[in-house]
């Protein structure tokens, strides 16, 4: 399913159950594209609370690190972090010797005090994109990491480039994010 | 339409005792004849091209209702487009082939693919659209009046537009083309020349006669709904 084809299931499915001439969603385009966002993120914290359907949307990103500082794309979640998993391309055992820390506070003491286990920690910048900060072990404290890691964890996905762009999600995803756009677009539950 | 102008005139000029025969025979000649030209005429009281401006003018008149009408079927035989618009352009008075705009515009169509029709939507929500362009990903076919300016949300569009240009009537009419309207305003085209062709009290009561039929065609026509 291609995105306008999303949008117009969605548009068309919030006119059932009436008189579409007299239905103020008539023209509804915009409003549910300006929904999408929201919707998609929501329906991914939805399956990111089943365990048995973070396999849907569990992706494998790649972070770029300047003394172990990068990016985080916009499509990774805070709350999705907790589950997951960071690899090393330069060191195949490191992930299991590294923890999420969400405090940063915590991540600054737990570095220098267990100096054997490596952390990492994710702060918010509205600016740039939420920052990940990577401490590996026997770093002694110091962000020395230059390269890239992947971070695997559940995903938003991403909202396509163009109309007849594919959406790059299982069906499943499709299919509760359409019904979640037209109830939104409905007023019958929050984007 | 198959219906000629000159059926038309033959059938006016006859009311007024204007074709040349004095007797059956030979008015039956002249009453068939096509091309009819000045000299199939004997009236003194009118001379032939005013039979033309007479039968025109009520199809001028006929046209100028159906314009402002909801019937899209008698609609149909006056529409035309206009020329491409910007958005904020103003709304024009001639189509895109320089003619008269009678009446309210029809459709709004995508500049681009005229099958696609656009539909109508607040100026404050296509303002919003234009205003934040790198948001919008699925195209909308929107298009907001406001006074006599057009904003959309497309590159350009264009409207349909009744137009009436009475030079390609003259020159049809001469030449004994197809009426512009439909067959079935044949006889409103008889009625409404016969009540035009009065000189001082010559044919006063035909015309008063004439004029009231022509009217029950003009006021059959139901008056669109303000946009």
């Amino acid at each position: 399913m291609n995105f306008q084809e999303f949008i117009s299931a969605a548009a068309q499915m919030a006119l059932s159950g009436g008189d579409a001439n007299e239905s103020r969603l008539l023209d509804a385009e915009m409003t549910a594209e300006s929904l999408v966002s929201s919707v998609f993120k929501r329906i991914t914290l939805v399956i990111n609370a089943d365990p048995d359907k973070r396999a849907l949307l569990r992706r494998t990103n790649t972070i770029a690190l300047t003394s172990g500082v990068g990016t985080l794309p916009s499509t990774i979640l805070m709350e999705c972090l907790p589950g997951a998993t960071i690899t090393d391309p330069d060191d195949d055992q490191i992930a299991q010797d590294m923890s999420y820390v969400p405090n940063y506070f915590d991540y600054l003491e737990a570095a220098g005090y267990e100096t054997r286990l490596g952390y990492w920690t994710v702060m918010a910048n509205a600016t740039t994109g939420n920052t990940i900060r990577y401490i590996r072990p026997n770093d002694i404290g110091v962000e020395t990491k230059t390269g890239n890691v992947a971070l695997t964890v559940v995903t938003v996905p991403t909202i396509p480039a163009l109309p007849t762009d594919t959406l790059d999600a299982p069906q499943e995803f499709i299919d509760m994010a359409t019904v979640a756009l037209s109830n939104a677009l409905r007023m019958k539950e929050a984007a | 339409m198959a219906c000629n102008y000159h059926e038309i005139l033959a059938a006016v000029a006859l009311r007024t005792n204007a074709l040349i025969g004095a007797k059956a025979g030979p008015l039956e000649t002249t009453y068939n004849t096509r091309p009819l030209t000045a000299a199939n005429f004997q009236s003194s009281i009118f001379p032939f091209s005013d039979y033309r401006t007479a039968i025109l003018g009520a199809e001028e008149k006929l046209a100028q209702v159906i314009a402002k009408s909801n019937d899209e079927d008698q609609r149909a035989y006056l529409m035309a487009q206009t020329a491409v618009l910007a958005n904020g352009a103003g709304l024009p008075s001639v189509s895109s082939g320089s003619l008269s705009i009678l009446g309210p515009f029809g459709a709004t169509l995508d500049g681009t693919d005229t099958t696609i029709v656009c539909t109508p939507q607040p100026v404050q929500v296509i303002r919003r659209r234009l205003a934040t362009p790198s948001l919008w990903k699925i195209p909308v076919y929107w298009f907001a009046i406001v006074g006599n300016r057009i904003e959309h949300t497309r590159a350009t569009v264009v409207r349909e537009c009744p137009v009436y240009d009475y030079a390609t009537r003259k020159t049809a009419f001469t030449a004994n083309g197809n009426m512009l309207l439909a067959d079935g305003l044949m006889e409103a085209l008889i009625c409404g020349g016969i009540s035009m062709l009065v000189r001082d009290d010559e044919f006063v009561v035909q015309a008063a006669t004439y004029v009231s039929y022509f009217n029950d065609t003009l006021n059959s026509f139901r008056p669109a709904k303000a946009a």
